[in-house]
């Protein structure tokens, strides 16, 4: 057992929430993705998040259009999908009820 | 002095020094098996190439500018290990089946030191003794009666080999982490040269 590992197993659980939760707001390129998760501690390694990335667009969660970019080479812009939509309400009430659940059984406790 | 090697990565071109392109080829290939049950690896490899792409031209603006392994091992170290990456999972839970000896190793074959197929070579990591005490045993018995022969032909197909660093890891007993791979990857390296 160990601390470090299940915070590490926590973040990852609601990655994909974070993900599309950005993606919400306007869509992103993915160093801009990767900035802001590394902003807020999301993600410790980088790589973690592109097989993620391409599985929800595999899901049709996402869609990714090429821009060109002022310097070096065009750059990978990703968007949310109506899809996607629906399915971070359901990630996001999922989310919701687990704090509540959580904050429950830990004020229960004391 | 140090040769370089030009690549191209994410559509740019970099200069690495020798021993730097040596250990960005092992990881991305490393990275590339460990994705090799997602069906869009080519499509991440690439995406993880970019974004490598991006961090090189960071540390080094300047066409001219050369990458050096310190330059290779902090971007590594960005982007992460394959075992974290949530890679090679599935190669890992084939393994976490079988169970670990009391001092925490697992029985493989172990290919890089092997006679035949690293039967004892990998007996010896298992039980901690000399390769060349189980070699002289299977000899022993295959001349006396034949039945070492039998028994190491067994062995040879029931125990799987090491092929991964994280199961070179598992047979020798060392804890799976990140730095350990790096260095198990490293130690292949250096002997195929």
């Amino acid at each position: 057992m160990n601390a470090e590992n299940a915070k590490a197993q926590m973040r990852k659980g609601v990655l994909e929430l974070c993900i599309l939760s950005i993606l919400s707001r306007g869509d992103s390129y993915t160093t801009d993705l990767i900035n802001q998760l590394k902003n807020e501690e999301m993600l410790v390694v980088e790589g973690t998040l592109y097989p993620l990335l391409t599985r929800q667009k595999n899901a049709g969660l996402l869609s990714y259009r090429w821009e060109e970019s002022p310097q070096g080479p065009p750059r990978k812009y990703y968007a949310l999908t109506p899809k996607g939509e629906e399915y971070l309400k359901q990630l996001e009430e999922g989310w919701d009820k687990l704090v509540k659940t959580v904050n429950a059984i830990r004020s229960n406790d004391k | 002095m140090k040769k370089t090697v030009t690549v191209s990565l994410g559509g740019l071109v970099f200069c690495l020094e020798e021993d730097a392109y040596i250990k960005l080829d092992g990881y991305l290939k490393r990275l590339e098996a460990g994705f090799s049950n997602e069906p869009d690896r080519r499509e991440i490899m690439n995406d993880i190439e970019a974004r490598i792409a991006e961090h090189f031209r960071e540390a080094a603006p300047k066409p001219d500018d050369v990458i050096n392994l310190a330059q290779v091992d902090r971007v590594v170290g960005i982007m992460g290990d394959p075992t974290d990456l949530g890679a090679e999972q599935k190669e890992y839970k084939a393994t976490s089946g079988r169970p670990f000896n009391s001092t925490g190793k697992r029985l493989y074959r172990d290919p890089e030191n092997s006679i035949i197929a690293g039967v004892s070579s990998g007996l010896s990591y298992y039980w901690n003794i000399d390769p060349v005490i189980i070699r002289i045993l299977f000899v022993i018995t295959a001349l006396w009666g034949g039945g070492g022969f039998f028994v190491y032909v067994i062995l040879w197909i029931v125990i799987p080999e090491a092929r991964t660093a994280a199961e070179r890891l598992e047979m020798t007993g060392e804890p799976v982490t990140a730095e350990n791979i790096g260095k198990t990857f490293q130690g292949s390296a250096n002997q195929r040269k």
